[in-house]
């Protein structure tokens, strides 16, 4: 490239009349070894450019048009509340089927003062039981004083 | 998952507290349709129409026992009742059940269990009786006392 295209170049490019190619073409010679002195300025400034664009990024950029994200909602989804659903169900027929065997085999009487007279008896003989063995610990405990009243003679 | 795990315990409780079950109810379960037993049981509701019934030839202090009485189930064999006895006492002894007292006399056997509600009754009371024939197997539930029960064998044995 002449020095004179290279003029001609720098002064569109400063009146802003340059086109994009001609710019790039600029770039590309300022960036040669023998750029002209008085040109100097204008490389440095390309240069300045260049270093600038790996700075472009503006920190902390919240762009207003782009959709705001929920904050973290609980979600739950329908498959897992059918889950739940069908483990409780199965929980409660469980319960229900494993209930009803141990329900009371009907009942012997169906007339309450034979039932009452039945219940009657056999609490005598729970009470008959009771005394039994109340009788039976009160003769060892007879023995065991007649043993302690030999002990005591001797 | 929370009030899920809470449904489910809640439905377990509930299920305790409606079926009011003795120990022995199994065991009653197993032999109650083998024909060579004798069985008698005498349900909660029965229990709740005879207390509100006013039976001339029962002594009061039998119909006061009555009255604190939930369930009756009692089961006989009148013949080789041995084996059974020592099945049932395997039973009760897994069932929480305190030994209350001992009979043995001319190869009779008697043992009385009772559940005690935490404070000074039993709600449940198990006696079983057993010789080389004869087997009884009785289950009582309510709200029983020992003074009741003691008073009332002074009473009918004297």
């Amino acid at each position: 490239m002449t020095r004179n295209d290279m003029d001609t170049l720098v002064q569109k490019y400063i009146n802003a009349e340059s086109t994009r190619q001609e710019e790039e073409q600029l770039k590309t010679a300022l960036r040669g070894q023998d750029v002209p002195a008085d040109l100097k300025y204008l490389s440095t400034l390309f240069d300045y450019y260049e270093l600038q664009k790996e700075h472009t990024v503006v920190p902390d950029f919240q762009n207003p048009a782009a959709p705001s994200k929920q904050p973290n909602a609980r979600i739950i989804s329908m498959r897992w509340m059918a889950v739940a659903a069908s483990v409780a169900i199965l929980v409660v027929t469980l319960l229900f089927f494993n209930q009803s065997p141990v329900t009371a085999p009907a009942d012997t009487y169906d007339d309450p003062e034979i039932a009452a007279q039945n219940a009657a008896q056999a609490l005598e003989l729970l009470s008959g039981e009771l005394n039994r063995g109340r009788t039976l610990a009160l003769d060892q405990m007879k023995e065991f004083d007649n043993f302690n009243k030999y002990l005591n003679v001797f | 998952m929370k009030t899920f795990l809470s449904m489910c315990l809640l439905i377990v409780g509930m299920n305790t507290l409606v079926a009011q079950t003795g120990s022995m109810d199994a065991y009653f379960q197993k032999y109650q349709d083998d024909n060579s037993f004798t069985v008698v049981s005498i349900s909660a509701s029965m229990f709740q129409v005879i207390s509100g019934m006013d039976i001339e030839n029962i002594d009061p202090d039998v119909k006061a026992i009555l009255d604190n009485i939930t369930g009756l189930k009692i089961l006989t064999k009148e013949s080789g009742g041995q084996p059974y006895y020592n099945e049932a006492l395997t039973t009760i002894t897994n069932q929480g059940l305190q030994e209350m007292m001992t009979i043995k006399e001319k190869g009779e056997n008697v043992k009385i269990y009772g559940k005690s509600d935490g404070k000074e009754k039993l709600k449940e009371v198990v006696m079983l009786r057993g010789d080389t024939n004869n087997f009884v197997l009785m289950q009582i539930l309510g709200n029983l006392s020992i003074d009741q029960l003691t008073k009332l064998s002074n009473t009918l044995n004297k």
